[in-house]
């Protein structure tokens, strides 16, 4: 777990940003998001594994590939916890639905693979096995990084009725800074979940939350957010 | 720190603009953002925080700015400028994060200082003035559509913050397609260290971070053209 007890690395920042008390976290007003947990973005034997192996870069990706193998139970947790108590689970895909990603960018074309991106309905695509959506489980597609410049989120929550996100998945810097942001952006608290999420940079998994945790985005442990949900698992009574 | 993803991406061409289809946007350089003596420059000071590397960078940039500006109206580049702005005298149409750090960011309600554009900022005739209630401009405003009617395809990004503000409207912009030019010697952080780190952090394939003379050279732009 990353230093969370700087709101942020300098002394403006910390009298710009002080701590704002907590959110309630009442899980009928509460959507877990997974994003981008799917195979080319997850998986080592996949899209990005697969391209930095053949890059001869394995090795430089290694770490990357064992933090997420750490975070999808904390995600499985929270899925479970959320579900029970009658929260929304959204899946969040980058996918296209062309086989040539015509509908991409230019910009986003031309690194697409690189960043995870591919086709639908390829094997890659697939969430991985761990984190597979249930039936009450709602999925959702993008073409871009925030689910906010590409995708319906913002409306589908809005009918929800959702007031707070907590935001996991992959990557730190990228898909779930801006996710965070861009929900807390527009109106929603935003718990983004340390262990939860990762990125190919340990330094700046560390780095983005740090930069992130003011006003509405509070960065929280698993733990942390399955007690803010007054979550207890009944099953270990048994 | 460089991503390492960008490691397994293939060389970037050359970025071309189309000055036809490129607009300038000039972000938060309004009293509540940019002057020491507003908004949160005041409330910074009433704490103790010595924040002048920040406002010695802005009065650092203004300059630079402003003959990009006239670059840009020289050419015939629509001028787009930004502001964090309540449309209310009780900023109460503030987006829920604003209102909450309200208290210690500091309001800027229609009329008042932190309101107004720097003197050196002041929108001219015929630019665009685009008032957002949120940190991205297209969390809260209708830029995405008035940019389609323009035609703009391509944005140039200058002001404050580099992390906030200008980095988290120009990784939505280039996020949705747009062709972004960040200008590093056109903005500005509170810290030379965050300032760079942003830059470095959104420099991987969907924008293209250029100084101010690099961008008049793409924009093919030379001083003869004056």
């Amino acid at each position: 777990v990353t230093d969370q007890s700087r709101s942020s690395p300098d002394a403006v920042g910390a009298a710009l940003f002080p701590t704002i008390a907590d959110p309630i976290l009442r899980p009928a007003k509460t959507a877990l998001l997974v994003v981008d947990m799917t195979k080319a973005q997850a998986h080592p034997g996949y899209g990005l594994g697969e391209l930095a192996r053949s890059k001869g870069m394995g090795d430089t990706f290694r770490g990357y590939y064992n933090r997420v193998a750490q975070l999808v139970p904390n995600v499985v947790k929270m899925r479970e916890a959320v579900g029970a108590l009658g929260g929304e689970v959204i899946h969040i895909r980058t996918v296209t639905q062309t086989s040539q990603m015509t509908e991409l960018s230019d910009a986003h074309r031309a690194v697409g693979h690189c960043v995870g991106i591919c086709p639908a309905g390829s094997p890659e695509a697939e969430i991985l096995d761990d984190l597979q959506p249930t039936q009450r489980d709602i999925l959702i597609d993008k073409i871009s990084i925030s689910p906010f410049n590409s995708s319906p989120l913002d409306q589908v929550l809005r009918n929800l009725g959702i007031d707070i996100v907590i935001v996991t998945g992959v990557r730190t810097n990228e898909a779930i800074e801006l996710t965070a942001h861009g929900a807390a952006d527009r109106g929603y608290w935003a718990i983004l979940a340390s262990d939860g999420c990762t990125t190919v940079s340990e330094e700046l998994h560390g780095h983005t939350l740090r930069h992130v945790s003011f006003g509405m985005i509070k960065v929280k442990t698993t733990e942390e957010i399955l007690r803010m949900l007054l979550y207890r698992d009944w099953s270990q009574c048994a | 720190v460089k991503d390492p993803l960008t490691l397994l991406m293939p060389a970037r061409p050359e970025l071309t603009l189309e000055p036809e289809r490129t607009a300038l946007l000039i972000i938060d350089l309004n009293g509540k953002d940019a002057h020491p003596d507003y908004g949160v420059g005041r409330l910074l000071r009433g704490k103790g925080v010595d924040a002048s590397e920040y406002y010695d960078r802005i009065t650092d940039i203004l300059p630079r700015i402003r003959k990009l500006w006239g670059a840009c109206k020289q050419i015939g580049v629509p001028v787009i400028h930004l502001r964090v702005a309540a449309r209310t005298t009780d900023s109460r149409d503030m987006n829920k994060a604003h209102q909450l750090l309200g208290p210690l960011l500091g309001w800027s309600p229609v009329g008042s200082p932190e309101w107004e554009f720097l003197a050196e900022a002041q929108p001219g005739t015929d630019e665009i003035v685009v008032n957002k209630t949120s940190t991205s401009v297209f969390s809260s405003t209708a830029i995405d559509q008035l940019l389609r009617n323009m035609g703009v395809e391509c944005l140039i990004a200058t002001g404050g913050a580099t992390d906030l503000c200008v980095g988290y409207s120009v990784r939505d912009a280039a996020d949705r397609g747009y062709r972004v030019i960040m200008v590093s010697d056109c903005t500005a952080a509170f810290t030379r260290e965050t300032h760079e780190e942003a830059l470095e952090g959104m420099d991987w394939g969907l924008i293209w971070v250029k100084t101010l003379d690099e961008t008049l050279e793409t924009l093919g732009y030379s001083d003869q053209d004056r």
